[in-house]
């Protein structure tokens, strides 16, 4: 009996995306966007999800959310041109005008264009060739050491650089309509101000504020719940309780 | 600067100015603080007509007073003064984690700015109409000197920057009263999406003017970096617009969309031509509003032939106004010999000075033909018609959602080490003989035997010495070369017949004895252990 209500009362996540996709289908793209919520509350991450939900959110004319959901999918998959191309539209849109900001490790910079699963998948598939190598050096002619163990480091790079992506969230989107970027955590000279969608780097938080930094070097602080991170693990922000004056 | 003074009470609340006097078109802080308490949401103020109130962010403080620990919420307003005039801000009242709490009224007062600095909005003359682009301009004098200006054009439902049109800024100056004023213009194109009464915000100037060095201060290696400046904010006043629906009355079937200004010229590269020959017709449209997504119709008639090119629309600023042209190009092919005559093309439009729509004609365009008919056809099919026009950009959007089946979750690389399981084990087993510790290398000792005895005396010793300890060994089941004289009494009843051969083969190895006997006394007791 309790598992038939909770079967009704929640619905599995193929469910979810149907029904959204009929919402979306006749218009009601809040319902839509709230199915492709739950979703993603249900821990099934995937790109379609973040793009569908971003496309429902624009739809809303909530431009900060969607251009975070599409953020988010674009870290999932980095070379999906719709991805891409949906986020150039915004970017258009956005009153600030920044460079995209790229939050791929310095020394792996090749994982602007791989998800973290395709960064993990090649780097041991690297490391397991250089393995395979070693462990057949006798039957093979010359001296396949040096290539097996540079495919080995090589792999350490590309695997270590995936890793270390997927524990950064240092890439946000200004969630409100204009934010206020000050010199100090209280107080402090106001520096400058952004705006709905902007794209910023995320570095340290502190009592609920967080420092920013722009492509072009200006930092600052902001109030964290005016942002939204880019790791697609990150709990969704409801756009409906951000409205806010900023 | 924090404004609030730590006058402490339980669970107040106080509303603070920066200052008490403002000019107008300056911006300060007005601070709302909530001691000992909380809200669910930042409070609202009303303001009076004449000032502007924009939430700007709220923070936490903590103090001790008087051994007491105390938190104050406060909340941050930008304040800008629109017109001079005395005002009074409150009171406010909130509903707060302790109930009810009030901050008292306070007063202000807004002077008149100096008439030589003033920030002005303008958007031309005539009626607005739905989805027409007009020109807002912002326009600023000052004889003060200025360092940068940032400009913010108003942002409000019910309008949009216009895409197609870059803004423009301009400076210039002039002299008043012996006095130079340096002036600077925004021209920020803007459409207006809906109908309705509308009200557009002042835009906003922020201004950095350079402030007077003292005299100890000296420019450091001539580079003048240090210099004080003094920020300033003006706002300029909301425009109410009223904005109207395009008339439904007279609209023709073929209304292209385009409100504003319009002319229409056509042009063609030649007028004398053989069949088969190509001549381009260029029609050109110049107006005073984007033009980008305008079709024009298409050119029909007989004896020719027709491919369109992709237009080519432009739009800019000029001189505080939008010009705007657009260029189609079409590839007329003849096809017949004779005047072909390239008929006119018409394109209404809607005229927002006169309020109604309109239409414009580019001339009739006629080309004297010479050849056969028959060479048209063999031109048809000899040459290449030109190339195929592109799709029609009608207007962008978003790429469509995603309805295929439900995806499962995206790869995180958490199974990635079972790619390094099969080198592993390759390797690990190429390893594994080299981790092993290694067996003894067997030696291959000739086999000794009572019946083959080495012929050489002391050779032949030797054989029936290694011969006798084997046997013994075996007996005892240790190794050889660990055998002590000491065992030899674990035999039992072979003990002493062992004891007596142990004794004649030292005494034949280090002694010299003769070994004559010993060797059936060895073969004797070999066997009787066996």
């Amino acid at each position: 009996m309790i598992l038939l209500l909770c079967s009704l009362l929640y619905a599995s996540p193929a469910e979810s995306w149907t029904q959204a996709a009929e919402a979306a289908a006749r218009g009601d793209y809040g319902a839509a966007a709230t199915q492709y919520r739950e979703l993603l509350q249900q821990n099934v991450i995937h790109e379609d999800i973040y793009y569908n939900l971003g496309n429902s959110l624009y739809r809303q004319n909530q431009l900060g959310e969607a251009v975070l959901a599409w953020r988010r999918a674009a870290v999932l998959a980095p070379r999906d041109p719709d991805i891409q191309a949906n986020l150039a539209f915004a970017r258009r849109k956005l009153r600030d005008d920044l460079a995209p900001v790229d939050n791929s490790p310095w020394f792996a910079p090749w994982q602007s264009f791989l998800s973290v699963g395709e960064g993990c998948y090649l780097g041991a598939a690297l490391m397991g060739a250089g393995l395979v190598i070693l462990g057949l050096r006798r039957r093979l002619p010359g001296s396949p050491e040096a290539p097996a163990a540079l495919l080995f480091a090589l792999g350490t790079l590309v695997w270590g650089g995936a890793l270390l992506q997927d524990r950064r969230s240092d890439a946000g989107v200004v969630l409100a309509e204009e934010v206020s970027v000050s010199s100090e955590l209280s107080g402090g000279v106001e520096l400058f101000r952004l705006h709905l969608g902007a794209e910023v780097e995320l570095g340290e938080r502190v009592g609920g504020y967080c420092l920013i930094r722009l492509p072009d070097g200006r930092k600052g602080w902001v109030l964290e719940d005016k942002l939204g991170s880019v790791d697609p693990r990150a709990p969704f922000p409801a756009g409906a309780n951000r409205a806010a004056p900023g | 600067m924090l404004l609030w003074i730590a006058t402490v009470q339980a669970a107040s609340l106080q509303l603070q100015l920066e200052r008490r006097e403002l000019v107008e078109g300056q911006t300060m802080t007005a601070q709302l603080v909530l001691t000992d308490a909380t809200v669910a949401a930042p409070p609202e103020i009303s303001v009076p007509d004449g000032l502007q109130l924009r939430f700007a962010g709220q923070k936490v403080s903590s103090f001790i007073n008087n051994f007491r620990s105390s938190q104050a919420l406060i909340f941050s307003y930008e304040l800008v003064a629109l017109r001079p005039g005395s005002y009074t801000l409150g009171p406010v009242q909130v509903e707060s984690s302790v109930g009810k709490l009030k901050a008292a009224a306070v007063s202000l007062q807004v002077s008149a700015r100096s008439s030589s600095e003033r920030l002005v909005a303008t958007l031309g003359e005539g009626d607005s109409y739905e989805g027409q682009v007009r020109v807002y301009q912002l326009h600023f004098e000052t004889a003060r000197p200025l360092v940068d200006a940032v400009w913010s054009p108003p942002e409000a439902p019910g309008f949009s920057p216009e895409a197609a049109v870059e803004p423009m800024q301009a400076k210039d100056s002039r002299v008043d009263g012996g006095t130079t004023l340096a002036i600077h213009d925004l021209y920020f194109p803007i459409r207006f999406a809906a109908a309705g009464k509308r009200v557009v915000p002042g835009g906003v100037l922020q201004a950095r003017f350079a402030l007077a060095r003292s005299r100890q201060r000296q420019p450091f290696f001539g580079l003048d970096r240090f210099g004080d400046v003094q920020e300033e904010i003006f706002s300029a006043e909301p425009l109410p617009v009223v904005v109207k629906a395009l008339p439904t009355e007279g609209r023709p079937a073929d209304f292209s969309g385009f409100i504003g200004q319009l002319s229409l010229s056509a042009v063609a590269s030649a007028t004398q031509l053989s069949v088969g020959d190509t001549v381009t017709i260029q029609l050109n449209l110049s107006g005073n509003a984007p033009l980008a997504g305008i079709k024009l119709p298409a050119l029909q008639g007989s004896g020719f032939k027709v491919y369109d090119d992709q237009p080519v629309a432009e739009a800019k600023l000029v001189a505080g106004q939008i010009v705007a042209t657009a260029s189609y190009k079409r590839a007329v092919v003849a096809q017949q010999p004779g005047t072909l005559e390239i008929p006119s093309v018409s394109l209404s439009y809607f005229d927002p000075i006169t309020g109604a729509y309109q239409n414009v004609r580019s001339a009739p365009i006629l080309l004297n033909v010479s050849g056969t008919a028959s060479s048209a056809q063999v031109a048809s099919f000899a040459e290449k018609p030109p190339a195929a026009t592109e799709v029609d950009v009608l207007g962008e959007d978003i790429l469509p959602l995603r309805t295929a089946t439900l995806p499962s979750a995206s790869p995180t690389g958490s199974w990635a080490w079972i790619l390094l399981i099969p080198g592993a084990g390759l390797l690990l087993a190429e390893l594994l003989p080299h981790l092993r510790p290694r067996p003894r290398e067997v030696v291959a000792t000739p086999t000794l035997s009572l019946d083959n005895l080495p012929a050489q005396p002391e050779a032949r010793l030797a054989a029936l010495d290694l011969i006798f300890r084997q046997a013994i060994a075996r007996r005892l089941g240790t190794p050889e070369e660990n055998l002590r004289r000491e065992q030899l009494g674990a035999l039992g009843e072979h003990a002493a017949a062992a004891e007596q051969v142990y004794r004649a083969l030292e005494a034949a190895r280090y002694r010299g004895d003769s070994p004559d006997g010993l060797e059936a006394s060895v073969r004797r007791i070999v066997e009787q252990l066996q």
